[in-house]
């Protein structure tokens, strides 16, 4: 079984808490390595090897790295100075191109949002694009001859479905416990990393639009309290807690 | 201009009808509302054609449109979309409904903003606020014409000065035989209604150890007749609850969210940001809650509970 997985870099910039458990400036989106770990658990079942895509620079390189250090076989690094302001459809558009760049894949995967932009689209165009059947918010998955089937998640059911290959499974955070190598572990990685750019996969950047651009991005801000409650004993605090409840309307 | 609404259900296309009368007073817009057959009963279409205020209604109608089949549904809008060159198309943001506003923007390649905040004509641009990174942060983007969008939050009532035509239309459409095949529906006990009107919840996060410990928990949601649910890990990984409360589960405003070790992570709490007030009782100085919580309590989460239990039975006692 052929499998490709497409990973995104994220900024730490906005995940301030995360600076504590690595030293990068990028790190994998989340949905995006519960593809990789699902990707690598399927070919240890069913045999074949896992290619990794990623649309980014040599900067963020250690996430490509990550992806083959939690045991993907390649990386394809797709790095253009005009990629850095694009839309959804033409990164799917470039997404398209590399696939069909490569050797047939029977299964392609995706996490089903970036957890800094949340656009959550671009898993579902590729496959509309590409011409294949597609399964989304995907919490489980496996193989059965030439079908993959997956356990869907909605917002109050969980449908179990089927597709032939090639197909595209979308892939929720869910589907696997986190695990984030090391970073010595990252460091290590001896694997192939191929480098592609716009030219190679036979796009030009006038084909690549920007419908949707960023103007700004500012945080939350919330007039809270911010009151610590202090006590003596535990008996004190529940008779604070319950009189905080029992003050709202 | 036109602005076309699609909805999976009767009381969100309700409501886009809303919204979108709200943006036609500003953009002078015809107002279309798609009805699918599968997901609308016979008298529900009936009290869509005489009571929603749309200058047409139509029904896109094929015996091959089954639910689920997203592609299919995208494809019968198409049809539609060659007739009509809609300029907004408004879809609900159930996750049905996301999943075919996207297919139907890969196919028409057009942009399509989901879950937005805001929206907003400036100076002949289309300006669009939306979450970021969890949703503690908002993005502006500017955009054009045509376009796909969501909203987070749909405006519920709205006085339009317009009384529209309400055109009816049946549309036998073109589509394609389902290449994902369902095997099974299994139907989940979410409580996704109950927690969204709750004027108290209590909502229970990772540092709870063991099912048996929701017991005391229950007790006092039951006391203080608050809703009870938890963080996306222990609905998804531990299977504690059939839904979750977060942005990518269920976002609630109650009158007071009570966080029982609930850590914080963005995603969660950009749900529970509509809160009017929210306690945090943690055992993590911390804890990401912190920074948005009015109340916070940092304790050991297990000595607090029992004693909430015992004053909670002696109150109603009392009582």
């Amino acid at each position: 079984m052929r499998i490709a997985v497409f990973v995104k870099p994220i900024s730490i910039n906005y995940f301030e808490k995360r600076k504590k458990y690595t030293k990068f400036e990028f790190f994998m989106n989340d949905p995006d390595r519960g593809a990789v770990i699902e990707a690598v658990k399927l070919v240890k079942n069913y045999g074949g090897e896992v290619n990794v895509f990623m649309i980014g620079n040599e900067a963020q390189l250690n996430v490509l790295k990550e992806a083959l250090a939690l045991g993907a076989n390649s990386g394809i690094l797709i790095s253009d100075p005009i990629i850095e302001n694009i839309d959804t459809l033409s990164k799917a558009k470039i997404i398209v191109a590399a696939i069909k760049k490569s050797k047939p894949y029977d299964v392609i995967i995706f996490g089903d949002t970036s957890i800094d932009t949340m656009h959550g689209q671009l898993g579902i165009i590729v496959a509309d694009k590409l011409g294949l059947p597609h399964i989304s918010n995907v919490v489980r998955i496996w193989n059965e001859d030439s079908k993959i089937v997956c356990e869907k998640r909605t917002e109050d059911k969980i449908i179990t479905c089927e597709a032939r290959m090639p197909m595209v499974a979308i892939v929720t955070v869910d589907l696997n416990p986190e695990y984030i190598p090391k970073t010595e572990e990252i460091e290590s990685v001896n694997k192939p990393i191929l480098k592609w750019d716009l030219k190679y996969l036979g796009l030009k950047p006038e084909e690549l639009t920007n419908k949707i651009k960023l103007r700004n991005i500012e945080r939350i801000v919330q007039n809270r309290e911010r009151k610590f409650i202090y006590f003596n004993d535990y008996e004190e605090l529940s008779e604070k807690i319950i009189n905080i409840i029992n003050q709202q309307k | 201009m036109i602005i076309t609404c699609i909805a999976d259900n009767i009381e969100d296309l309700n409501k886009l009808v809303i919204q979108s009368n709200k943006i036609a007073e500003i953009t002078n817009a015809e107002i279309h509302v798609i009805l699918f057959k599968y997901y609308f009963k016979e008298a529900e279409i009936e009290r869509i054609k005489n009571e929603i205020n749309a200058n047409k209604i139509i029904l896109l109608n094929n015996i091959l449109l089954m639910k689920y089949d997203y592609e299919a549904f995208a494809n019968a809008i198409i049809e539609y979309y060659k007739k009509y060159k809609s300029d907004i198309f408004l879809f609900n943001n159930s996750i049905a409904s996301k999943e075919l506003a996207t297919i139907l923007s890969s196919k028409i390649n057009v942009p399509a903003l989901l879950d937005i905040k805001e929206l907003n004509f400036i100076e002949g641009k289309i300006i669009v606020k939306k979450e970021f990174a969890g949703g503690v942060y908002y993005a502006e983007y500017e955009t054009s014409l045509p376009l796909i969008l969501s909203f987070l939050e749909l405006e519920e009532t709205y006085n339009s000065k317009i009384n529209r035509s309400k055109q009816f239309e049946e549309m036998l459409v073109n589509t394609n035989v389902s290449r994902v095949i369902i095997r099974h529906v299994k139907k989940l006990n979410a409580r996704i209604k109950e927690l969204r009107n709750a004027k108290r919840i209590i909502c229970v996060g990772e540092a709870i150890r063991e099912k048996t410990d929701l017991k005391d928990l229950f007790e006092i949601a039951n006391y203080l007749g608050a809703e009870i649910s938890c963080s996306r890990f222990l609905s998804t990984r531990r299977k504690w609850f059939d839904e979750w409360i977060g942005i990518s589960g269920v976002r609630v405003k109650p009158d007071i969210y009570i966080g029982m070790g609930i850590s914080g992570e963005p995603f969660h709490v950009a749900g529970i940001l509509n809160s009017k007030k929210i306690l945090a009782i943690t055992t993590d100085p911390e804890s990401e809650i912190i920074e948005f919580a009015d109340y916070i309590v940092i304790c050991d989460i297990y000595k607090i509970i029992p004693k909430l239990v015992k004053r909670l039975r002696k109150s109603i006692r009392y009582a």
